[in-house]
């Protein structure tokens, strides 16, 4: 528990809780509880008192918690008549979080909670207090002591010194007279249990006025004398109830989100003069759970696909082009085609037969659950475009009386929002492809020496049982140095033949097939090439790599077919064709206008031969392995445009490394992919998707070539407006995905969504999806870096997030004069977080030296494909801390992991801490952690293992280091997209725990660098100034 | 040499199997699958075909077989040995019987059977050189006749299902020519009476008005 620091202050109505849980008892969660408070119901939050400036933290010793809870009841008997204790929750979500850390104080309040039901709802409180807004009822109803109060002191250094209403409460049962004078007198009856009453005032005061700042309002009396609190920033809560402007389809949210807090807001403004820049650095919002997918829309639109596959960044569409300038923040989508269901759900199957695919004539949108018929059945209208189609006869059936087909729940088609389709004929150019890989490997001595070779053998040997498309699968290699070295696999063969081609220039093959081979014919043939390929070169010294070369070779060889092409570089390429030079050491570009070209490919050849790639259906993937520079910004680019992924070990060691490049390169070629794929998203008249962001081929203007596409990759896209939608009620999205499955069908993947078209910015900040507004914006940001300085991609970040928050205040700042404070809509209070997060991400964080090139430009290509959640993930990485976690039983070790805020302040020095980016797992080691525990874990004593980096994390045989590693499965579990290499490191281990640790702990200060709590400041300041 | 290899169904013409692509000195492989599909469609619309036939077209022949509603394929060069490549498309048959026979007639989906492709090259591999012993020993056996099969060429087959179709489009335009030929007669019949009886019509008419006003002045 944190004592509250001093001079938090409330954010305006109780709602604007920041910060859930992670600050701890006492002071924030009032906050936190605050959210269910606007609920009906939810009068809980009460029961924590935060601080008032002034006042010394709370009490909290258990003798306060008792009046309290005693007194309450007493308040609260008076007005309510039956106890149903639960019912009157109903409508607002119990209380959470807040509650559960929620210090002593809450236990009684818990017990008090029935009674406290019915105040929420209960109106007649209200009457008393004329003054107050009717919204604020409830609260008004909840401090039962209260009557007290208002004839008490009436600012908050009063509290502290005047008791003596407080004292009052021993005779509880009548004080409320007082107060309550316009309290329904006769439900008085039951007078609680009153323990004894101490004059625990004050933590109890403070708690109650602090909690909710409406108090005043309430009352009154108070609310002169509390000039430090902001007046209530709610206005009449009609104002609030006719927000919810969802003039469109059905407003599920409507009612609900009417009576909840519209906005959040963080006091920031400090007392002139005071050094204490008057932010709680403790109540500030974290994403401590993660990513949140908008379950609410998938409720409300229960005919969408579902959002794991298809997010927006808001789900409202503007109505006008003005509401789009006013909006600020990218207008777009994030699209996971693939996305792997958590339960293993399958997407329903769709075979038309006859009637061919049913799509609309002018638009060619597939038939999904939003089109309507009409005419008896006879036609459809599309829901895109509006035009009439037919429906053929075989897809005939009646009507009911609603106009709906009788056979809607039949057809998934028709009731659910993803669906896949049997392609018939016209949808294939060639018979479906069998799944295909080829493998090109580097094999000079750098290579050799890593014992790179090996591993990648003795993988792709382990995966040849899984490749995908058996009994269909092709398979071939070719390994190159200076020169290029092919191999047949001919069935017939009992051992593979290696041909060598020196000619860099006219590359030619040397034989017109058995390169790349059906694996179930040759599969003894290609296991005896694996055994003998780390033999065979094991004493090669060359350390030339001629990969141009070798790419046109492969080139031409699986032009044919297509599938995948896996290039394994452990050097820069230095002969033929494609040759790169060492260019990422110079200095001097950086921070000039030259400093983007570093992150460019240098040589167009990587474009073009990517291009051909594409057009021949090749889908490229990069794994480089050099522990000196090797050009990924060139490389990637093969990656990026044919659908791949670049995957980049830095300083390849076998030893270390060797699991994780294990791991992925089996994942990669076992996963699910889909193959020879193009992508197109189609969306209602009036709005258009303009740029596209992630990896892939751009072939006309919207339609998206992807070789291979798996469910490790998303894409996002951009919106623009082309017209006033003004009779529009809801704009349709249709993402379409046609591909070959491994299987050899071919498929189209339909996913659907539609979007209330609305006229309100509040409804659209409402609506807002932070997840998907970070992917998008941390992808255009890693584009922008690619033709601009960091330095000013971070400028335009911080200025888009500026913008957008000014405009919010534009919204409510006059309505409900919130002078000093930071506000925030609640869908978006994690985004000013991500935004620094994205600042300081490993694609565009510092300079230089921060980061070296490579890592740069490969961080930057894993952020354009990785999915919003993974992404979340990857720039604000999950911290937890596990010394205590160790001694638990292995089984309940999953519940226990909580993170925590990335900030050196949470780091103990007698703790271990874990921290998890979704790549790699940092375990930090306390400088005052038992010895003991650190010799369990590691296998070794640290004094004889001084250098922590090559050290490897084993299961040892005692208790620690089971439940260690099982903590490490159970995280691994949760994503199995990446396998995160745990690497380990001691406080005050430098230079190792800067680059590792403290530069991934974003809400702190590094070198040039904002801390979270001076990030909000500046964006305060920068929201206020016009 | 077998160029191309397709295996579908003569019901509705939906392809089944097709040979890897790996026609990598050949440019215009896609005008001949093209014509292949053609071929196929014209087999569905119940132009009845010898069960087997070679069809020569530019440089290459088309050889097929149909059996048990499938229709098996192949493109070879003109050089190729009937005898062979007819002996391969049995190979196929035989096998593809063997494995899909039951599944063919509820196959729903286009190249429900791709996965026959992985056989469909190894067949062809065997029958690519005509020279081995295996294929000399083919060649020579005497009870595999091939020398009735008909032979025609591709314009004059895919010819043939034009020719039907003009056939039948002109005599569904007879018909509506014959409707509106007669509706017009009709129409005609229709004036050249009215043409006829008018004037003495209005004559009469005009005498009965005369004698009616007579009878109403006087």
């Amino acid at each position: 528990m944190h004592p509250p620091t001093g001079n938090e202050r409330l954010p305006g109505r109780p709602v604007s809780g920041f910060v859930p849980g992670s600050a701890a008892a006492a002071g924030p969660p009032p906050f936190a509880a605050g959210a269910p408070l606007m609920r009906p119901g939810a009068a809980a939050p009460f029961a924590p008192p935060t601080q008032q400036p002034g006042v010394p933290p709370p009490l909290a010793g258990a003798s306060p918690a008792a009046p309290f809870g005693a007194a309450p009841p007493a308040a609260m008997g008076g007005y309510r008549g039956p106890p149903p204790p639960q019912g009157p929750f109903g409508t607002g979500p119990p209380p959470q979080g807040p509650f559960a850390t929620a210090s002593p104080p809450q236990g009684p309040f818990a017990t008090a909670s029935p009674p406290q039901g019915p105040f929420a709802k209960a109106p007649p409180p209200q009457g008393p207090f004329a003054a107050a807004p009717p919204s604020q009822g409830p609260f008004a109803a909840g401090p039962p002591s209260q009557g007290p109060f208002a004839a008490g002191p009436p600012s908050q250094g009063p509290f502290a010194t005047a008791p003596p209403p407080f004292r009052h409460p021993p005779s509880l049962g009548q004080p409320q007279s007082p107060t309550g004078s316009g309290m329904p007198a006769p439900t008085y009856v039951r007078p609680p249990p009153v323990q004894s009453q101490p004059p625990p005032v004050q933590g109890y005061y403070p708690g109650v006025p602090s909690s909710n700042p409406q108090f005043p309002m309430s009352r009154p009396a108070y609310q002169p004398p509390m000039q430090t609190m902001p007046p209530p920033p709610m206005g009449p809560p009609s104002s609030y109830s006719n927000q919810p402007a969802y003039p469109t389809s059905g407003p599920p949210m409507g009612t609900l989100q009417s009576l909840v807090e519209d906005f959040q807001s963080l006091s920031v403004s400090s007392a002139p003069g005071s050094l204490d820049p008057g932010v709680d650095v403790k109540g500030l919002p974290r994403p401590l759970d993660g990513d949140e997918e908008p379950a609410k829309v998938f409720e409300a639109y229960p005919l969408n696909c579902h959002p794991r596959y298809f997010r927006l960044t808001t789900h409202t569409i503007p109505a006008s082009q003005s509401l789009v300038s006013r909006w600020h923040l990218p207008l777009g989508a994030v699209v996971h085609p693939l996305a792997e269901s958590p339960d293993g759900e399958e997407v329903p199957v769709v075979n038309f037969g006859s009637a061919g695919v049913i799509r609309c004539r002018r638009c060619r949108t597939y038939i999904n659950p939003y089109a309507t018929f009409a005419d008896a059945g006879r036609k459809w209208r599309c829901n895109l475009c509006t035009l009439l189609n037919d429906v053929p006869g075989e897809y005939f059936c009646a009507l009911d009386a609603s106009g709906r087909r009788y056979d809607t729940d039949q057809r998934p088609e028709l009731s659910k929002g993803t669906v896949e389709f049997v392609a018939p004929t016209e949808y294939m150019v060639r018979p479906p492809m069998p799944p295909s890989y080829f493998f090109l490997i580097d094999v000079s001595v750098s290579a050799v020496r890593s014992g790179l070779l090996e591993v990648v053998a003795k993988t792709i040997k382990s995966c040849l049982d899984d490749l995908l498309g058996f009994p269909r699968t092709q398979i071939g290699f070719l390994t190159f140095d200076s020169t290029l070295h092919f191999h047949n696999f001919k069935s017939s063969l009992s051992q593979p033949q290696m041909m060598v081609v020196a000619d860099l220039d006219d590359v030619f093959l040397p034989l017109p097939d058995d390169l790349l081979v059906n694996l179930v014919d040759s599969r003894h043939v290609v296991e005896s090439f694996l055994d003998s390929l780390p033999n065979m070169f094991h004493d090669n010294v060359n350390v030339e790599s001629a990969l141009g070369p070798a790419l046109k070779a492969a080139f031409m060889v699986m032009g044919q077919i297509g599938g995948k092409l896996l290039v394994f570089q452990s050097t820069l390429p230095s002969l033929g064709i494609g040759r790169l030079r060492l260019r990422g050491d110079d200095v001097r570009a950086y921070g000039t206008d030259k400093e983007h070209i570093l992150r460019v490919p240098e040589d167009p050849f990587y474009k073009q031969m990517a291009a051909e790639f594409t057009k021949n259906q090749i889908a490229v993937d990069i794994f480089s392995f050099s522990d000196k520079y090797c050009d990924i910004a060139s490389l990637g680019s093969l990656a990026k445009y044919t659908g791949g992924q670049v995957y980049h070990y830095p300083s390849f060691q076998a030893t270390t490394h060797g699991e994780k490049l294990k791991h992925e390169l089996s994942r990669d070629l076992t996963r699910e992919t889909a193959w020879e794929s193009v992508m197109r998203i189609r969306c209602g008249k009036g709005v258009r998707f303009t740029t596209y962001h992630g990896h892939f081929m751009l072939r006309s203007t919207d339609l998206l070539a992807l070789p291979a596409v798996d469910s490790d990759k998303a894409f996002a896209m951009q919106l623009s407006l082309e017209e006033t939608l003004m009779t529009t009620q809801a704009v349709y999205f249709q993402v379409a995905l046609l591909y070959t499955s491994s299987s050899g069908e071919r498929r189209i993947r339909v996913h659907t969504a539609a979007a209330p078209v609305v006229t309100d910015l509040s409804e659209m900040y409402r609506q807002a999806d932070t997840g998907a507004i970070v992917s998008l914006l941390a992808r255009i940001a890693v584009e922008n870096s690619l033709s601009d300085k960091l330095d000013s991609v971070r400028q335009q970040l911080q200025l888009k997030l500026v913008r957008s928050l000014k405009e919010y205040r534009n919204l409510y700042v006059v309505q409900h004069r919130i002078g000093g404070r930071l506000i925030y809509p609640e869908s978006l209070r994690y985004l000013p977080l991500y935004i620094l997060a994205i600042c300081k991400s490993l694609a565009l964080r510092g300079g230089y030296a921060d980061v070296s090139l490579d890592e740069r430009c490969a961080a930057g290509f894993s952020m354009m494909i990785l999915p919003a959640r993974r992404l979340l993930n990857f720039i604000y990485p999950s911290l937890y801390r596990l010394d205590e976690v160790l001694t638990m039983e292995p089984g309940r070790i999953d519940g226990s992991l909580k993170r925590l805020p990335l900030t050196l302040q949470c780091l103990d020095t007698a703790g271990l801490y874990l921290l998890d980016d979704g790549f790699t797992f940092l375990v930090w080691l306390g400088r005052m952690l038992p010895p003991e525990l650190v010799n369990d874990i590691l296998g070794v004593s640290l004094a004889n293992f001084p250098d922590l980096s090559k050290i490897q994390l084993r299961e040892c045989n005692n208790y620690h280091s089971r439940n260690f590693m099982t903590v490490l499965r159970t995280l691994r579990e949760k994503d199995f997209s990446c396998y995160q290499l745990p690497r380990v490191v001691r406080q005050g281990e430098q230079p190792r725990e800067g680059f590792l640790l403290l530069s991934n702990l974003v809400e702190d200060q590094m070198a040039g660098t904002s801390s979270y709590m001076d990030w909000i400041l500046q964006i305060h300041r920068q929201t206020q100034s016009s | 040499m077998v160029k191309l290899t397709m295996i579908a169904r003569v019901t509705d013409g939906l392809p089944l199997a097709e040979g890897l692509d790996d026609g990598r000195d050949q440019k215009d492989s896609d005008f001949y699958k093209q014509q292949a599909k053609l071929l196929f469609k014209n087999l569905s619309n119940g132009h009845h075909e010898a069960s087997r036939m070679s069809i020569e077209t530019g440089p290459y022949f088309f050889h097929y077989i149909i059996e048990g509603r499938v229709c098996y394929l192949t493109m070879c060069d003109r050089s190729y040995p009937k005898k062979l490549a007819f002996q391969y498309l049995e190979d196929l048959k035989n096998e593809f019987e063997r494995v899909n026979g039951s599944q063919i007639e509820t196959a729903a989906r286009p190249y429900a059977f791709i996965k026959f492709d992985t056989f469909i090259q190894k067949t062809k591999k065997l029958y690519l050189d005509t020279r081995t012993q295996r294929n000399l020993a083919k060649l020579n056996d005497e009870l595999y006749e091939v020398h009735q099969i008909m032979t025609r060429n591709v314009k004059e087959v895919l010819g043939v299902g034009e020719k039907l179709d003009q056939v039948s489009e002109m005599s569904s335009r007879l018909t509506s020519d014959t409707r509106i030929y007669a509706d017009k007669a009709k129409d005609l019949n229709r004036q050249a009476f009215i043409r006829k009886y008018a004037p003495v019509a209005i004559v009469i008419g005009v005498v009965i008005m005369l004698f009616w006003a007579k009878n109403k002045i006087w």
